[in-house]
């Protein structure tokens, strides 16, 4: 067939009905005027009117034939299929209901978790030639370790080196204080250096990005703004370029404002500002993180050989400071997205099995429906339908309903989708970005087509040939499949569900309870005459703070547990020279006040805690938390020794006496293990940007307005930053194995839900089926204890199987849980026994009801029904 | 082809397009009834026609769009379809004669040559 025929014959699909009438009008045509012929010839009427038909043929025949030339011919058989399965759907609605709301729920499950997986870890990243995008971080010691970031020193060196990146950049995190035209706040945003943009091929929507020469000693130094800024301080004011930002108490002219989807790290960031990088005395701090894009003829492995070589090269020119320090470059997209991929595959897979216990399910219906059809099927095979035609038929229905379920399911998803995007950490990168696109409906059409083929294929091939398979086999094969798919799904929540429990009640090593937390910084400019001023400040505000009603107790610090960690740094212990090859050792380090640890519950152990003699004037103490204790000073006791930050690179930093022991608090996550940790009084640092902590002895949000008007009262252009309650910070801190956690149980209980239909479908079918049996067995004497037990025996026996199955499936598919488990190992005995135990209850619940069904059979209806 | 008790022979598959051509050809335009009578003239007691069997042959035609269709009154005054053959149906129609014609000397060549 060529185009024009093709053409031609679409066409006419959609003229059907015209197209019909007009050959009915023909053929009428004829007949009358083959009739009129033969009267002429002498025929009588009704001879003539006979003669006519007998030589036009078999007029239903022809229009078969005509309408098969006429359209496209499979799509005309299918689309009669469809018509006749819909009207059969109508006629069972019990039974469409069923079907459909199982088929909607697999399948939109399935499109919901598939459109975030794409959307999250499987789509680029939203900017121009993104697969090129390149992240380099330090590590310690191998390759695979920690990433670090860089140090100004360590990234203008490699800088220099390169060769296989076009252009690169470097940035770090910063907040800032947002004064003038509004209230005072405090906004997230980064240090760029000026080829930042440009690296990311991101455009301004409003002025400009930075120019090249933007980040050169003596420039004046403009931001750039969020498009999300831009609306709230400046209502979209279109002239807003080249005015004035107020940050930390210095102005800034806007040169940009960037457009509502360009998104970089976190949302929260709202503005970007460059800075110079001066090629300071030492290589610390570590602070800048660095982003690349490789030059076109470059790929990743080649990229990763040079920073090999350059951090080789940087390690023999400063063998003290860069000793074992490695680069590493990884693709951006993995950066951002890496640390999603695991669990989100897992959720896909655990979805999948959803999919195939409905499939199995509405499998199960389509052969109950197929057996009571079976009367239907018979007529229509002696009237001639080709089992082939039979076959297609019902592939045809479950084709239909899997359309049907693919509709409605998209429409769950979206909904699913939704509330995801409410419910869902914020810390999950690209959330807002999910939605549903091509290649997300074109896997939800995969899917559906899939699961119509697994539950219709079946009962098309039961139906037209004698079946090899017995009607209950199938439903045996059913039920234990379904059985051990749900036990897999079982036991992989319930280990997420048991690590969660693990992780939630983890020893922080702190009392969350009635714990307020703000962070208070100032602005630079006011405070940075001198270091008295600034602790001063802090001093002030204690004071004021203590003395408000409902106050307990009130402190400072400038990481809180559990993974608010500000900032970690090597050490050295007084008499004890590191042997040569090795790293000073590192650890969290905080500045607080005397009362924080009285705020958090943090027992002093050892010797004495800060107090006010504390002074920058007087010698600088310092407290170390027991691991640092039990690992640096085993079997002897610490205090009066003495510790200094670094190692030998810095010979000037003084050495601080330990005056005590404090217990341990996790600072870097909830799951990972207490690290040496140490403290210093903010006395003796002037450290701006402290956390205050207030013990109340009530709600501690009621505290709010008060430790607001008293923070005005001392400087109002200081905004509280961050208010949280340190219950909030614990939740907060579980808040992405909990959202995976009830993922993944409203899977399983959903499979749970889907089993148990399937397993009741089925037990009902076999007791209908024996009814005869069991009539008979009664009226020989048994009991209906015995038929009770008789019914829940073969059930059960397929449950132990499939519990068996499950058993072996769970215990293969659970390690790839491992990484996201918290002290639970992946075939925790007693999870995998409790949950084989649940299920096996609930397939026994599930076969009582028909067993229990059979035992009240009529032994005298038994026995005259077939 | 297959023989009927009568004696007579289906149409030759494949050829009824050719027979329809032909007729318009030489007749001009003619309803559907035209068409199959004429052909059972020609034809007279060698094949059986199903006379319904040229409608699908005719729908065919048109869709290659080697004839055309419209309205006209028949004979009696009656409004009929009526079927012409188009510009393209007369090529179509010299190609299918040659091809036919090649085929048919071929085979009687055959035949004669042979025996």
């Amino acid at each position: 067939m060529n185009l024009r025929e093709w053409g031609v014959r679409l066409i006419a699909i959609f003229r059907r009905r015209r197209l019909e009438a007009e050959l009915d009008e023909d053929i009428r045509m004829h007949l009358q005027m083959a009739a009129e012929e033969n009267l002429r010839r002498g025929m009588s009427a009704e001879d003539a009117e006979r003669a006519a038909r007998r030589s036009f043929g078999n007029v239903d025949h022809t229009k078969e034939i005509y309408r098969d030339q006429r359209g496209i011919p499979l799509y005309e058989t299918f689309a009669r299929d469809v018509r006749q399965t819909l009207r059969s759907l109508r006629r069972n609605p019990a039974f469409t209901l069923v079907a459909v709301l199982t088929l909607t729920l697999g399948i939109g499950a399935n499109t919901a978790i598939f459109s975030i997986t794409h959307s999250i870890v499987l789509r680029e990243l939203p900017y121009p030639d993104a697969d090129r995008l390149t992240t380099v971080v330090l590590t310690r010691v191998q390759e695979n370790a920690m990433r670090m970031p860089f140090s100004v020193a360590d990234y203008l060196d490699w800088r220099e080196q390169n060769t296989v990146f076009e252009k690169v950049a470097a940035y770090g995190y910063q907040r800032f204080t947002l004064t003038g035209n509004a209230s005072a706040e405090q906004v997230a945003g980064l240090l760029v250096t000026a080829d930042f943009f440009s690296v990311l091929g991101a455009q301004a929507q409003l002025g400009r990005t930075f120019a090249p020469e933007d980040d050169q000693p003596g420039k004046t130094r403009g931001v750039v703004i969020s498009h999300g800024l831009w609306q709230r301080r400046f209502q979209r004011d279109p002239q807003v370029i080249g005015r004035l930002l107020t940050l930390n108490g210095r102005d800034y002219p806007i040169v940009g404002v960037m457009p509502p989807d360009f998104e970089f790290g976190n949302r929260e960031t709202e503005l970007w500002r460059t800075f110079t990088l001066e090629h300071p005395g030492r290589r610390g701090p570590y602070f800048l993180w660095v982003i690349a894009r490789l030059k076109t003829d470059v790929n990743l492995e080649r990229a990763q050989a040079e920073q090999r070589t350059i951090a080789a090269r940087i390690e023999a020119a400063h063998p003290k400071e860069n000793l074992a320090v490695g680069m590493r470059a990884i693709s951006f997209h993995e950066d951002v997205v890496g640390a999603m991929r695991m669990p989100l595959y897992i959720m896909l897979g655990a979805v999948f099995l959803v999919l195939l216990i409905a499939a199995a399910n509405v499998a199960n219906l389509l052969l109950e429906r197929a057996a009571g059809r079976e009367r239907e099927i018979a007529i229509r095979s002696a009237l001639g339908a080709s089992r082939g035609r039979l076959a297609r038929q019902l592939l045809t229905e479950s084709v239909v309903l899997a359309g049907i379920g693919a509709v409605c399911g998209i429409g769950l998803a979206y909904w699913a989708i939704g509330v995801v995007r409410q419910v869902a950490p914020a810390s999950i990168p690209r959330l807002q970005q999910v939605s549903m696109d091509t290649s997300v409906l074109l896997y939800t059409l995969s899917v559906s087509a899939l699961s119509g083929v697994i539950f219709g294929f079946l009962p098309a091939l039961q139906s037209v040939r004698p079946p090899r398979l017995s009607r209950a086999r199938i439903g045996n094969i059913i039920i234990v499949g379904e059985i051990a798919l749900c036990l897999m799904l079982l036991v992989g929540a319930g280990l997420l569900l048991k690590s969660l429990s693990r992780l939630q009640h983890v020893d922080a090593g702190f009392v969350a309870t009635n714990v307020l937390t703000t962070r208070i910084s100032v602005n630079t400019t006011t405070y940075s005459e001198s270091d008295e001023r600034l602790i001063a400040f802090y001093e002030e505000l204690l004071a004021r703070v203590r003395s408000q009603p409902g106050v307990e107790s009130v402190g400072l610090g400038n990481s809180l547990p559990p993974d608010n960690l500000d900032i970690t740094d090597s050490f050295s212990i007084e008499g004890r020279p590191w042997p040569k090859g090795e790293t000073a050792p590192n650890g969290p380090v905080l500045f607080v006040s005397p009362d924080y640890f009285a705020v958090l519950g943090i027992p002093l152990i050892r010797g004495r805690n800060f107090n006010e003699h504390d002074r920058l004037s007087s010698v600088p103490v310092t407290l170390i938390n027991e691991t640092f204790a039990r690992r640096y000073f085993p079997n002897e006791d610490p205090v009066g020794k003495r510790i200094k930050v670094g190692g030998p690179e810095r010979p000037r930093a003084p050495w601080m006496e330990i005056i005590g022991v404090v217990g341990d608090t996790k600072y870097s996550s909830l799951g990972g293990a207490f690290e040496p940790a140490r403290y210093q009084s903010f006395t003796q640092v002037a450290w701006n940007g402290l956390h205050l902590v207030v013990k109340t002895a009530g709600d501690p949000m009621q505290l709010v307005p008060a430790i607001r008007r008293e923070v005005a009262a001392l400087d109002k252009s200081v905004p509280l930053d961050g208010i949280r309650t340190m219950t909030d910070a614990m939740q907060l801190a579980v808040s992405q194995p909990r959202f995976r956690t009830l993922l993944l149980a409203t899977f399983a209980g959903l499979a749970l839900i889907l089993a148990a239909i399937g397993i009741y479908g089925v037990m009902s079918y076999a007791v209908t089926r024996r009814t005869r049996e069991i009539g008979i067995r009664l009226s020989l004497g048994a009991r209906r204890l015995d038929v009770l037990k008789l019914v829940i025996v073969d059930g059960l026996t397929l449950g132990a199987i499939g519990i068996a199955l499950g058993l072996v499936g769970a215990f293969a598919a659970t390690r790839l849980l491992g990484t996201l488990l918290f002290e639970v190992t992946p075939t925790d005995p007693a999870t995998f026994l409790i949950l084989s135990a649940f299920l096996f209850v609930v397939a026994l619940i599930a076969c009582y009801v028909p067993a229990y069904r059979a035992t009240r059979v009529d032994p005298l209806i038994a026995l005259k029904c077939e | 082809m297959t023989l009927h008790e009568s004696g007579k022979t289906d149409v030759p598959y494949g050829t009824l397009d050719l027979l329809v051509l032909k007729t318009l050809d030489a007749m001009g335009p003619l309803h559907g009834f035209g068409i199959a009578r004429r052909i059972e003239q020609i034809a007279t007691a060698n094949v059986a026609l199903n006379q319904g069997s040229i409608y699908p042959a005719l729908l065919r035609l048109q869709q290659k769009g080697w004839i055309a269709t419209k309205w006209g009154s028949s004979d009696n005054g009656r409004r009929a379809k009526f079927y012409g053959i188009t510009p393209k149906g007369k090529r179509q129609l010299q190609a299918e004669v040659e091809k036919w014609e090649r085929a048919t000397a071929l085979v009687a060549k055959f035949l004669k040559e042979l025996s």
